[in-house]
């Protein structure tokens, strides 16, 4: 009797609310098609899926598609590619933004700071479209604004933009400068949050400025610095496919650097009209990355910060 | 806030005056750094090709002309049609995009929604993982999208991260508001539109904009979608223009096998056209954004 009652009140709860789960049904839709809808669109990555006769009948091969992309010397090529890209970017790019904001932070100018500050979002706004051509253009070696200060310097210069050894520094050079304002938004927001007390505090008990940086400010910003290296993490193996794509373009010696999973799927799936071997390729790029995300939210729980769940 | 600026009257030690010495060094740096590139792109713009051929790019045109603009606009039918498509696509992107994300967000702000915790699970799973670009592609071609105006639109106009923030923004408004006008007799449709949605403008101008830049620079889709030359976007456009004259010095005076000739003035000319519109909107929104991304970005 009791249950049943239980029952009926809970019914009555989600009768009450009917109009705010009315509210989420374009969100689910949108959801259904855009997202469940493609993961259910991963088992032809098991066959061997032919656009002619759909996914019903197209022949299930299990995991050969697997098989050859472990076997497939190209797969190493890519692996290695994108791990050491998104690396380069974390390590360089991550704490060129919280440096920028410490910086803005303790900024005494009002003037500087704001000017600064509108200044560093702006390239944000443009598309890799635009931060790509004017690199091309200021770095071209002929006419480029690069080529005349290394001339007048005495330095020889070299097109940097399709050197093989150069690329990686130019996209994590290019996507810092994209990206630094933007990003630091997140610590300056942390950091506006911060007990000036403590500081006041830390004056009165004699802290230099380095002691209240690494004892104060740092410890306050820890756990943003953690939720963003996450978040950067679980993006290790995604989100460079604009930037490489227009980058490298159709340039062959540069492929040997530059083809990432994105790049590559982009090529082999969309452009030969080959579905399978790609949408496998994607699969595992998709669960890799998922698993880094559990792992470093793990570790960031071991060490005592929130994770993002 | 009193306690700062008294500290500030305060006669500074010698090693703070270097302290603060190298914070406008480096903040002078990184300021530069990022506006540079800009004003190069507008001065090569402005600048005669023969004063680029012979004299190079300066920071202030070493040769005023308005060739290029004069060119660009006089063979502008693709250029204007790019625009409209990019119009298009902007606002309505932009405005379904922040409409989905407010309805969503709106009934998970409330704790004791039933399922609420189910939900979020899923959407965090969303944000971690998908079927990957193929599947992805096979869906949007399959319900018929393919290579219609609504392949630009429809794709993108739904962001996770962007529900949360607005979610989290609606968390931080008190709940005695929506009591007292419950207590009038509103229902929840009403107190949406007449409570929350004026009390947050901050977060959703935030969100529009954020919406309206993605739409404004995107290309990926319409590479993936749009075969039609007459519904290419402002961005595919100009990456086509960036392209075809990308060969470098040896073919700047000589025109090559595309209609445009190839200058470097040109392709300048056009990226600022394509690019002015989004960089105007942006200082009108910007006291809105900060403010937004600072109270969305609190962990709710």
């Amino acid at each position: 009797m009791k249950k049943k009652k239980k029952g009926k009140s809970r019914w009555q709860t989600i009768k009450n609310y009917k109009y705010l789960y009315l509210l989420m049904v374009p969100g689910f839709l949108w959801l259904l098609v855009f997202h469940i809808a493609p993961i259910f669109g991963i088992v032809i990555a098991f066959q061997d899926y032919n656009p002619m006769v759909g996914i019903l009948k197209s022949e299930w091969v299990g995991l050969s598609n697997f098989k050859m992309l472990l076997s497939s010397s190209s797969f190493l090529r890519i692996l290695g590619n994108t791990l050491k890209i998104s690396a380069a970017k974390i390590f360089i790019g991550f704490p060129v933004p919280l440096i920028l904001a410490l910086l803005i932070y303790s900024c005494r100018n009002r003037y500087i700071k704001k000017i600064v500050q509108t200044f560093s979002y702006l390239p944000n706004f443009l598309s890799w479209v635009v931060v790509v051509g004017i690199s091309f253009t200021l770095f071209n070696p002929y006419y480029g604004v690069f080529q005349n200060v290394f001339t007048a310097l005495g330095i020889p210069y070299t097109d940097i933009t399709t050197n093989t050894r150069t690329f990686i520094s130019f996209i994590v050079g290019s996507s810092i400068w994209k990206g630094m304002g933007m990003q630091s938004i997140i610590y300056l927001a942390a950091l506006s949050n911060m007990d000036m007390e403590m500081f006041e505090a830390a004056t009165v008990d004699g802290a230099n400025r380095r002691q209240k940086l690494w004892h104060i400010t740092l410890p306050t910003i820890a756990p943003v610095c953690a939720v963003v290296l996450i978040l950067a993490v679980g993006g290790l193996l995604t989100g460079d496919f604009e930037q490489i794509y227009l980058f490298a373009g159709e340039n062959a010696q540069l492929r040997m650097v530059s083809d990432v999973f994105e790049t590559f799927v982009y090529r082999n799936g969309i452009r030969a009209a080959q579905f399978s071997f790609p949408a496998a390729v994607g699969l595992f790029q998709s669960v890799f990355a998922c698993i880094l995300v559990l792992i470093t939210n793990w570790l960031s729980k071991k060490f005592g910060y929130e994770g993002i769940w | 806030m009193s306690k700062i600026r008294n500290r500030k009257k305060k006669k500074l030690r010698p090693g703070d005056m270097l302290a603060s010495g190298m914070n406008y060094f480096w903040l002078i740096l990184v300021g530069l750094i990022t506006v540079i590139p800009f004003l190069y792109v507008i001065s090569m713009s402005f600048t005669s090709e023969t004063a680029l051929g012979t004299i190079g790019v300066k920071l202030i045109p070493a040769e005023w002309s308005l060739e290029a603009y004069q060119y660009l606009f006089q063979n502008a039918r693709d250029l204007v049609r790019a625009y409209g498509v990019t119009i298009f696509v902007t606002a309505a992107g932009t405005f379904l995009g922040t409409m989905l994300a407010i309805f969503f967000a709106y009934p998970l702000s409330k704790k004791q929604l039933p399922g609420r915790n189910g939900i979020m699970l899923y959407i965090l799973f969303s944000m971690m993982f998908s079927g990957g670009l193929i599947p992805f592609y096979l869906v949007v071609r399959g319900i018929g999208l393919g290579n219609t105006i609504w392949a630009l639109i429809l794709p993108s106009c739904w962001s996770s991260w962007n529900m949360i923030l607005i979610r989290n923004f609606f968390q931080s408004i008190p709940d005695s508001l929506e009591e007292s006008a419950k207590l009038d007799g509103a229902n929840d449709i009403q107190i949406l539109f007449c409570i929350i949605i004026p009390l947050s403008k901050a977060i959703i101008a935030t969100i529009a904009l954020y919406f309206a830049v993605g739409f404004w620079n995107s290309w990926y889709n319409a590479l993936l979608f749009i075969d039609d030359r007459k519904l290419q976007p402002l961005m595919l456009f100009l990456k086509n223009i960036m392209e075809t004259k990308n060969v470098g010095a040896s073919l700047i005076g000589s025109s090559s096998a595309n209609q445009i000739p190839a200058s470097e003035a040109l392709r300048m000319a056009t990226v600022v056209v394509c690019t002015l519109p989004i960089l105007c909107v942006y200082p009108f929104v910007q006291k809105y954004f900060v403010k937004g991304v600072m109270v969305g970005s609190v962990k709710g």
